[in-house]
């Protein structure tokens, strides 16, 4: 047992409890502001606590950029948004020196931060960066550090980023290479808002009261309630299930579906199995269990491996939807997983 | 969470009691198991054998009754068997219970943390929470019982099994033979019906519990019959043992055999010798008390004589000479010593004037007889009550017996009267006796005992079959020989009179055309008094008619020569 573990049930406990608690304080925080999108909130909430990235996709206009800074505010965390564009610079991302006068006269060079020093970036429109800038920000998300000028900086944790992407303008973008896309613990598709939320986003946001959320909880405490939630315990069969799962996304997989075997290139990493985990293990935190069971493990699938799947030329002429596969391999799995007695 | 529910401090005891929750949930599923896997092996085996059975039954193949059963039998057992050594392990359990209670892999979780010794506290966690839940966990509520698809098509093979075994085969899957065993067995349960109900009442006045069970069995063969539920050879088997049955039956619940005549005369004789060797002692005695040794001798010599003898003739010889001594003495009034064995020799040659004569002579009895006399006298009655009891003269013997307890009591008079009601008894029997001699009817051979018992013995018209016309007599060289009678309580006593021929069997001693006319003209005669049924009337004519016409032709060669 390790020094952090949590040393009796009596803690966990209370700290499940602190855990589920501040989750419902953060929804509802969030929920004053944002309208709907209860399933991207959600799955906001299990990237941040499980310490991953996030890649929103949407149209303009559903609110993507006020989740993401309604989610600092809530939890007094540093936010920066970078508005990425194709003249964007990666030192414009990382910060970079520069030459400053002292008041002695002399000249040296002084690191300035880029935004990404903060807490929780919001990278608008990432696909409009190019390669380069794209990059830049993907040292960072990996290593939480930055290296300028040969000097490396580490960033503050927790470092979040929530990347946006418009799936409707892909004139003159940069598509997220693999290597970008593999970073992010999720991919969330935020959908067009119903009537009736509709109606609430109006009413909320054209009254003469603009709701805003307040702080729920701190830096340190998100940071150790993410320390209990890696704490979760996985069953062996679950932890199969998971990577059985990832290995269904390949098409050379004994348990590939037929679709991913005629429309997938190239399956889903480790990171993906990694991905499948820390959410499942925050997701079964938040539904008052302290085991992951194979539910946790099919709600984080989707988001966790729609963008880990890089389909083949066919696949793309198709137009396949990569949900489609992901659902298809859970089935597949799932058929050849089911353990139950005879009767 | 279900923590709370459980006590903390018996951490250590953790894996125990998960364990036992797990137990606790396989001996459902063991239960469960049996159940279906029984019912696999059920269907399995009834999906063979209701072909099978059909098969068999169709092609009239014996096959062991119960098989199909014992194998079922075999088969659940075989079921109970496998569930018995199903491998269950924990894991399989814990998994199943948790999809199915819904608790997202709580218990497979907890059982494979409970392994590790050194757990942290999620860990521990994860255990007390599942240990909460398997506490609560209700086993028919994880497992609960359904009536599964091997359950229904088992179900629906054995009713069709029972069907197959049971139902007799539809008339139109028959075979002709087949149709025709069907039409026999119907026609046998129609005829057993009625023996079965007869012999039930009987059995009810009897009170003879085998021969009510023997109706019942009869009963339910006939039902068998004809439902068809028996194919040929069962069915001829189970009339073997009924017939066998019936017979024993039929011995418990006949009437006993009459006596025969040769058994009253033998009884008699025997009385008689007892009779004639008592009353030779008592001579002698008397002849010891006077002093006549001489005569005493005889007499017990004659009284030994008597003891030995069974000769009826003997027998007769020594009661005339014990009455010439009795006489001479001047002693034993009352029934002549020869008295017995006379009746004897009568009533086996069915002398019927010489029973009249003895009969008469008891109104000769004295009536002042002396007590030993008279004591002398009810044995003597007594013996030839007991001889006629059970016998066409049994009226006379209850008479008989009247007078002897008359005698018992010393009355005199009263065994006088008893005697003369005894005449009269006889009169009657014998007049019946004798008339019966004299029937047309009998003589004929038409009633042959089946008359109507006034001593009329006309034949009861409407009756068919028995004696319809046989000559009785032939006219043949041999001499005729009585062949004795048989008593029948109630009935007419049927005396037979069969002309013994050298050679009973191979050819007739006279050729036909000899006597044809005389049967001829005894059959027109017959015809023409209607003393055949209306219904044989046109095939007696074309009979006769017939054999004329072939002594027509056998007489032709004969005159022609």
């Amino acid at each position: 047992m390790s020094e952090s573990a949590i040393p009796t049930q009596e803690e966990a406990a209370r700290q499940a409890e602190r855990f589920r608690r501040l989750v419902n304080d953060l929804k509802t925080e969030v929920g004053r502001v944002i309208v709907g999108m209860d399933a991207v909130v959600e799955n906001t909430l299990i990237a941040l606590l499980a310490g991953g990235h996030v890649l929103l996709e949407g149209v303009p206009g559903l609110g993507k950029t006020l989740l993401v800074r309604t989610l600092s505010d809530a939890l007094d965390l540093k936010f920066a948004r970078i508005q990425f564009t194709p003249d964007l610079m990666p030192a414009d991302i990382t910060g970079t020196n520069v030459l400053w006068e002292l008041p002695t006269g002399e000249r040296e060079f002084q690191f300035q931060p880029g935004p990404i020093f903060a807490n929780v970036i919001l990278a608008d429109e990432i696909n409009r960066a190019t390669p380069k800038t794209q990059s830049a920000l993907l040292e960072a998300m990996q290593e939480h550090s930055v290296t300028v000028a040969g000097v490396s900086r580490q960033l503050e944790e927790p470092f979040l980023v929530f990347a946006t992407q418009n799936p409707i303008e892909m004139e003159g973008t940069y598509p997220l290479p693999e290597a970008q896309l593999d970073r992010f613990i999720f991919k969330i598709r935020v959908d067009f808002p119903s009537l009736s939320e509709l109606h609430e986003i109006v009413n909320r946001t054209t009254g003469h009261l603009v709701p805003k959320a307040h702080q729920v909880a701190s830096r340190e405490e998100i940071l150790s309630l993410g320390a209990v939630a890696r704490q979760v315990a996985v069953a062996e069969h679950v932890q199969d299930f998971a990577l059985r799962l990832v290995l269904a996304t390949h098409p050379e997989g004994d348990q590939a579906a037929d679709s991913v075997k005629r429309f997938v290139r190239y399956g889903a990493s480790p990171r993906g199995a990694q991905a499948l985990i820390l959410a499942a293990k925050v997701r079964a935190l938040m539904s008052d269990r302290f085991n992951v069971a194979v539910e946790d493990i099919k709600a984080a699938a989707l988001p966790s491996l729609r963008h880990r799947l890089l389909p083949n030329f066919e696949g793309r002429a198709e137009g396949v939807n990569p949900d489609d596969l992901i659902r298809e391999a859970v089935a597949a799995v799932e058929a050849g997983a089911v353990r139950d007695v005879p009767v | 969470m279900a923590v709370e529910a459980v006590a903390l401090s018996s951490l250590p005891q953790a894996p125990r009691r998960l364990r036992r929750g797990l137990r606790r949930l396989r001996r459902r599923v063991r239960v469960l198991l049996a159940a279906r896997l029984t019912c696999v092996a059920l269907a399995a085996v009834a999906g063979i054998a209701v072909p099978a059975v059909v098969f068999l039954k169709l092609r009239g193949l014996w096959f062991p009754p119960l098989l199909p059963e014992l194998v079922l039998a075999a088969a659940m057992v075989v079921g109970c068997v496998a569930a018995l050594v199903w491998p269950l392990p924990d894991g399989l359990i814990a998994a199943s219970a948790d999809r199915r209670l819904g608790l997202r892999d709580r218990l497979g979780t907890a059982l494979q943390l409970v392994r590790d010794p050194e757990q942290t506290g999620m860990e521990q966690a994860v255990v007390w929470d599942a240990l909460g839940h398997v506490h609560v966990a209700q086993p028919g509520e994880a497992f609960p019982f359904r009536v599964t698809r091997a359950m229904k098509v088992a179900g629906a093979l054995l009713l069709l099994l029972g069907t197959a075994q049971l139902l007799p085969i539809p008339a139109l899957l028959l075979s002709p033979r087949g149709k025709e065993d069907r039409a026999l067995l119907r026609r046998e349960a129609a005829r057993i019906e009625p023996v079965a109900k007869q012999l039930e009442e009987e059995a009810k006045r009897a009170g003879d519990v085998e021969a009510k069970q023997l109706a019942k069995k009869l009963q339910l063969m006939a039902k068998e019959f004809q439902r068809g539920q028996l194919d040929r050879k069962k069915a001829l088997l189970k009339l073997e043992e009924a017939d066998r049955q019936l017979e024993k039956a039929a011995q418990r619940l006949a009437p006993p055999p009459p006596k025969t005549a040769a058994q009253a005369a033998d009884e008699m004789n025997r009385a008689a010798q007892r009779s004639l060797a008592a009353k030779a002692e008592n001579l002698a005695a008397q002849a010891a008390r006077s002093g006549d040794k001489q005569a005493e001798e005889k007499l017990r010599k004659l009284a030994e004589q008597a003891r030995k003898t069974q000769d009826p003739a003997a027998l007769k010889k020594l009661a005339q000479e014990l009455a010439k001594r009795q006489a001479k003495s001047g002693a034993g009034r009352g029934l002549p010593v020869d008295f017995l064995p006379q009746f004897s020799m009568a009533l086996s040659d069915q002398d019927w004037d010489k029973l009249s004569e003895l009969m008469e002579s008891l109104d000769d009895l004295p009536e002042d007889l002396s007590p030993e006399e008279l004591a002398r006298l009810e044995k003597d009655l007594r013996a030839l009550a007991k001889a006629l009891e059970k016998t066409d003269l049994s009226e006379l013997s209850k008479c008989l017996g009247e007078a002897c307890q008359a005698c018992k009591g010393g009355n005199c008079k009263l065994s006088a009267a008893a005697l003369a009601k005894a005449m009269a008894a006889y009169k009657k029997c014998a007049g019946r006796l004798k008339l019966a001699k004299a029937c047309k009817a009998c003589q004929s051979g038409y009633c042959m005992g089946i008359g109507p018992d006034d001593g009329s013995h006309k034949l009861i018209p409407g009756l068919s079959g028995a004696g319809l016309y046989t000559p009785r007599e032939t006219k043949t060289d041999g001499s005729y020989t009585k062949l004795p009678g048989q008593f029948q309580p109630g009935g007419p006593m049927i005396t037979t009179r069969e002309q013994g021929a050298p050679d009973q069997s191979g050819n007739s001693q006279v050729p036909y055309y000899e006597v044809i006319g005389e049967y001829s003209k005894a059959a027109e005669e017959a015809l023409s008094k209607e003393e055949v049924p209306a219904g044989y009337r046109g095939t007696v004519r074309e009979y006769f008619q017939s054999l004329q016409a072939g002594t027509e032709t056998e007489a032709k060669p004969k005159t022609e020569r």
